[in-house]
């Protein structure tokens, strides 16, 4: 493997007449990553993955791919990757099995019957094979979309909301194919995700975007534990939990206090010892919810369009 | 290239309006054929009023050949439309079905998807013209027999039995490279757009002013016909002359072939650059 | 316009002095005609005019006293009509004055000419000439003014005797085709400017039949003639 990172963008920008779809943008994923590309709808995640697959050509940036640049290596790059962007659409009009027949005919592989079956059985459409794409509800379909980006072995898988329309175990059905074929296969994968809670269960490495720009990025593991996280500590007596945290340092960590819960803002290894003093000073505790300030922010910028 | 033509022509004729085109020049041709069979006695003597006022003579004259020469005269006006149905969702058809997102980031380029979609449709094309060929001569041999070819102009010209043949080959080319143009504009509109109604309608509209503008003998309309394709859209019926006009069918070959060349070339370069947001 | 011409022409030529009985030359002609009571013969046909282009044909062609006249031919063809059937429509009429014009030399065969003036005023037919030769009573070349087709002459050779009979070895006909354009066709696909309809309308003809295989006064079939056209 002559190439550090599989994928290396580098001040990528897109623009749309006024509107800065994408801006500045750097990315660095490693071979054997399941990167989480994260970030609210409309933060320019699909336009990115619209670039990295030269549906949309960049106003600005650089893009590599397996140490080489995208569009003068463009089928080469491509043979080696496979992608679901945004909603997977096929021919309906022919069946599942054909629709992959073509499409990897078109691709220039010779890809057999058997193989065919093979991607599909892995996704728990074999049975189906010969219906027609038009008759298959939203969830087989992304789960053809899924069969068709792992139809030629490709290295690096790109998914795009791979997991919309899915039922809980749907969801875990994917989340466990991808799981595998990172563990188990060695595939790089560069899932997009609007949901923190999906990606941070298979993902080691991620960034968080919102309009086109990055936010936050690093490991999964650093950014979720060494983010300080909002505990709500329940208590029986609120007078005198607060009495108590009043003549101590735990005061400059109170957040807030609402009805009989006390908000603090701890590290992770804070937590079991605020909860012993509380109760060797006789103070009930009925609940302790960590909340991390990583999701909260995300859901801040999710629930309030990004602001 | 072969495999990506014949998987577009795969993907051409699993579509139902494909059959659009071809079932109805058969009900047409069948229509003609069958009207003139009940009506031959006389549509022949209207086609030899004051020739026989003149001359008696012998032989089948309504045969296969007229016929041929006849269906193809009226149809070649009409099958454009049936050409634009498919060669006017070859693209925006992609887009309407969201496909363009599976085949576009396949590890092939877009110029060669562009070309064999394009080729595809061109072959389809054709394939209607030769449909229409074979019916018209191999039905109405059936039902009418062979003879002599008899062609009004601003004279008359019969041709021998052994000299019809390969001018009827020749003239069923022109009308391949008339319905080719066709197809590459409606190829052209159709790489603009996101649906392929556009795409037809425009073809027709644009085919329908020119022919406008080239018959209506005006001087400024005069001087803008030579620049119109469809001014040499009828170069199917120079086969059909004695001594041909060698020259006029050249042109017309080389100015239809310019016209597809040039649009074929705009359609690459403009898609090449589009951004794919469907 | 025929009583003047008829004046015309008696005055020139009885001041002359020079009077062959016209009628007679005319009526040893019908004598020899009607010797033929039927033939057939084998025919090629070319067609050399600029408003109909046709290739060149052969078929078979069926006479019968008076003037009964059919072709024949798996193939298209065509011969002029009026020129085939002129003699027996000449013989059938009586109405007309034949004046004896001079004698003369056609292709060095001494010739009389006559002019047929017909007198029925509402036939197309204003004047012919006939070209005689005497010597055999064969009809060397006739010249038909018509009023509404124009001119036409029919000249006729003959190679040897059939059976004793003169039968033409070939016929040319030359004619005025401008008003061969069948009604409402109005130019081809490319247009016609007015130069090429004047053109069109101003051009000559010519109709070369070549007879061959004759078979004369065999006997043939009235059926032949009743037979429809397929």
């Amino acid at each position: 493997m002559d190439y550090e990172k599989i994928i290396e963008v580098e001040g990528l920008s897109k623009n749309f007449k006024s509107l800065k779809a994408v801006n500045n943008l750097n990315i660095n994923v490693y071979p054997g990553d399941v990167f989480g590309f994260l970030g609210p709808n409309g933060a320019g995640k699909s336009t990115t993955i619209r670039m990295l697959m030269t549906l949309i050509s960049p106003s600005g940036g650089n893009i590599k791919i397996f140490g080489k640049e995208l569009n003068p290596n463009r089928a080469e790059i491509l043979q080696k990757i496979g992608a679901i962007v945004e909603k997977p659409d096929f021919y309906g009009y022919l069946s599942a099995f054909k629709n992959l027949e073509i499409l990897g005919k078109i691709s220039g592989t010779q890809i057999s019957k058997n193989r065919i079956m093979e991607v599909l059985e892995l996704v728990s459409l074999d049975k189906r094979f010969n219906s027609k794409v038009k008759t298959f509800s939203f969830g087989m379909k992304q789960r053809l979309g899924l069969a068709q980006a792992l139809l030629h072995n490709p290295e690096l898988i790109i998914l795009d909301e791979p997991t919309t329309g899915l039922d809980p175990q749907g969801m875990k059905e994917i989340r466990d194919l991808i799981l595998f074929l990172s563990k188990e296969q060695g595939k790089t994968i560069f899932l997009s995700s609007h949901i923190l809670h999906e990606v941070e269960l298979v993902a080691n490495r991620m960034i968080i975007i919102n309009k086109g720009s990055v936010v936050v990025e690093g490991m999964v593991a650093e950014l979720l534990n060494s983010a300080s996280l909002k505990v709500t500590f329940e208590v029986d007596d609120l007078q005198k939990a607060l009495a108590e945290i009043d003549i101590t340092q735990w005061k400059k960590k109170l957040e807030s206090v609402v009805k009989n819960k006390i908000i603090f803002q701890l590290e992770q290894e804070e937590i079991s010892v605020l909860n012993k003093l509380l109760v060797e000073k006789g103070i009930g505790i009925s609940a302790v919810v960590p909340a991390r300030s990583l999701e909260e922010y995300f859901l801040n910028l999710t629930e309030k369009g990004g602001k | 290239m072969f495999t990506l033509i014949g998987v577009e022509l795969f993907k051409i004729f699993r579509k139902w309006r494909t059959y659009i085109g071809f079932a109805a020049v058969t009900v047409l041709v069948l229509l003609i054929q069958t009207a003139i069979y009940f009506a031959k006695d006389t549509y022949v003597s209207s086609m030899t009023r004051g020739l026989d006022q003149a001359f008696m003579f012998t032989g089948n004259l309504l045969n296969g050949y007229l016929i041929a020469h006849l269906i193809l005269g009226i149809l070649v006006v009409h099958v454009p439309f049936l050409v634009t149905l498919v060669a006017g969702d070859l693209l925006a058809g992609e887009a309407t079905a969201g496909t363009y997102r599976i085949l576009l980031t396949r590890p092939v380029s877009r110029l060669k998807v562009l070309t064999a979609k394009y080729l595809a449709g061109v072959i389809y094309a054709n394939l209607l013209v030769l449909w229409l060929a074979a019916l018209s001569l191999g039905f109405g041999f059936i039902l009418f027999g062979t003879g002599e070819l008899i062609v009004m102009k601003s004279y008359i010209i019969v041709f021998a039995q052994n000299d019809i043949i390969w001018r009827f080959a020749i003239a069923y080319a022109f009308a391949g490279l008339s319905m080719t143009m066709v197809a590459t504009l409606a190829f052209f509109f159709s790489s603009l757009v996101e649906n392929s109604i556009g795409p037809i309608i425009s073809t027709m509209a644009i085919i329908i002013v020119f022919v406008i503008i080239t018959s209506i003998k005006i001087s400024i309309f005069e001087s803008i016909s030579p620049w119109l394709f469809t001014s040499y859209m009828n170069a199917w019926s120079l086969p059909f002359d004695d001594p041909i006009e060698v020259d006029k069918a050249v042109k017309s070959a080389v100015i239809l072939l310019a016209h597809i060349i040039g649009l074929f070339g705009i359609t690459a370069f403009i898609f090449k650059r589009k951004d794919i947001l469907s | 316009m025929k009583t003047y011409l008829f004046i015309l022409f008696a005055f020139v030529f009885t001041s002359v002095g020079f009077c062959k009985d016209p009628n007679l030359i005319i009526k040893n002609l019908q004598k020899k005609f009607e010797q033929v009571k039927d033939y057939e013969a084998d025919v090629n046909v070319k067609v050399n005019l600029d408003l109909l282009k046709v290739p060149e044909s052969n078929a078979k062609i069926y006479f019968k006293h008076p003037d009964k006249i059919k072709i024949k031919s798996e193939k298209f063809s065509l011969l002029p009509k009026e020129g085939l059937n002129f003699l027996p429509k000449f013989f059938s009429r009586k109405d007309y004055t034949a004046l004896f014009i001079k004698e003369d030399n056609l292709n060095g065969i001494k010739v009389s000419v006559i002019k047929i003036i017909p007198m029925n005023e509402t036939g197309d037919i204003a004047l012919v000439t006939l070209w005689i030769d005497e010597a055999n009573s064969i009809l060397r070349k006739a010249e038909i003014s018509t009023k509404t087709n124009g001119v036409y002459t029919i000249e006729m050779n003959y190679d040897h005797p059939v059976n004793g009979f003169y039968m033409p070895s070939s016929m040319k006909f030359t004619f005025n085709a401008g008003n061969m354009a069948p009604k409402g066709s109005d130019g081809g696909e490319f247009g016609e400017n007015d130069r090429a309809r004047k053109k069109r309308i101003a051009s000559k003809g010519t109709v070369l039949v070549t007879y061959s295989n004759y078979k004369v006064n065999q006997g043939l079939s009235d059926s032949i003639f009743n037979e429809k056209k397929k």
